[in-house]
């Protein structure tokens, strides 16, 4: 692919981003034409296709579109509170949980591993739910402050606080099991599950409140 | 590389809130198109300032009539937007740069006392 094709392979990228946010088609044709003309003039100008095109599609998308005036449809431009994204790795939580619990404990790859590995399945099963649990976190942390700078590094730092929020929370939880001879009782399941969900939360509050503070962000 | 982080992520934020007078101030020297400021800012030690942010930030200041901008043709290559200071930018140029030395002094002032 030629540099030119890269470059006008990144307009569309751009482009469709604004079809999908509802910009308006004289308004987008007007600015993908300045957009293009721009690119093409500063790789004649010697700046290289990746320094042009090294950048978060979306996010270049709707800063554009604002400096241009232009209102969007749903790119809520949110700042990501502490609360905003504890709600939403809570939320995302709970759906990877939901779906670990059809596809993994209770679905095909649980029976797999219950049936080939016995003992041991039930560690992996564990393991493989816990991974999904933090993924969905990141995933919906990513997707909900989608169009703010940096929504990828706030990401992962949220799963990886989670998931040292959540190995604490672990630790006490399998301590509270040992206390009641490893219940299967709803009761003391309900009391497991929240040990590391509370945990998860402290985590990702603690964690986010130092990050800001460190950053000088916080007013 | 923690630390490091912390201090990209601080330098980002001071860099917040002066990137668009520095742009004017480059634009007010000579006129230029959009990667030309981005290499100007390089050249003055900016360098994780990129396309990706600088192009929004001038089509910005365009669209505030502080930037005027004219096509001209390119060397045997595709047309350019050239960048210059319009008379409006000139004087918030000078506004910000103003208010920015009385900020600078303030700060300067607090944290050799503190």
């Amino acid at each position: 692919m030629t540099g030119e094709e890269r470059l006008s392979e990144f307009v569309d990228r751009v482009e469709e981003c604004w079809v999908r946010l509802g910009m308006e088609a004289t308004v987008r044709r007007r600015l993908v034409v300045d957009l293009e003309t721009d690119l093409l003039g500063a790789h004649a100008a010697g700046a290289t296709v990746d320094e042009l095109v090294r950048t978060n599609v979306v996010t270049f998308a709707v800063e554009l579109a604002e400096a241009n005036g232009v209102e969007l449809r749903g790119s809520r431009q949110e700042r990501p509170t502490t609360q905003g994204v504890v709600e939403t790795t809570i939320l995302g939580g709970l759906a990877g949980a939901i779906l670990s619990w059809f596809a993994i404990l209770t679905g095909p790859i649980g029976n797999v591993l219950y049936d080939h590995y016995e003992t041991v399945g039930a560690g992996i099963a564990l393991v493989l739910t816990g991974a999904v649990v933090l993924a969905s976190m990141g995933a919906a942390v990513r997707w909900r402050f989608r169009y703010v700078r940096g929504s990828t590094r706030l990401a992962v730092t949220t799963a990886a606080l989670a998931l040292a929020g959540g190995a604490v929370g672990l630790v006490l939880a399998v301590g509270y099991a040992h206390r009641t001879d490893f219940s299967d009782d709803i009761g003391t399941i309900f009391v497991e599950t929240t040990l590391v969900a509370a945990f998860c939360g402290l985590a990702i509050v603690a964690g986010q409140k130092a990050l800001g503070a460190r950053a000088g962000s916080r007013p | 590389m923690w630390r490091m982080t912390v201090s990209v992520e601080r330098e980002t934020l001071l860099l917040r809130g002066t990137l668009d007078m520095c742009v004017l101030a480059l634009l007010a020297r000579r006129p230029t198109h959009a990667y030309g400021v981005v290499q100007r800012l390089q050249d003055h030690g900016f360098a994780q300032t990129g396309y990706g942010t600088i192009y929004p930030l001038v089509s910005r200041l365009r669209r505030q009539g502080l930037l005027q901008q004219s096509t001209e043709p390119g060397d045997g290559g595709p047309s350019r937007h050239v960048l210059a200071l319009s008379d409006d930018g000139r004087a918030t140029l000078e506004e910000w740069t103003r208010e920015f030395h009385e900020m600078t002094r303030r700060v300067t002032l607090l944290l050799e006392e503190a």
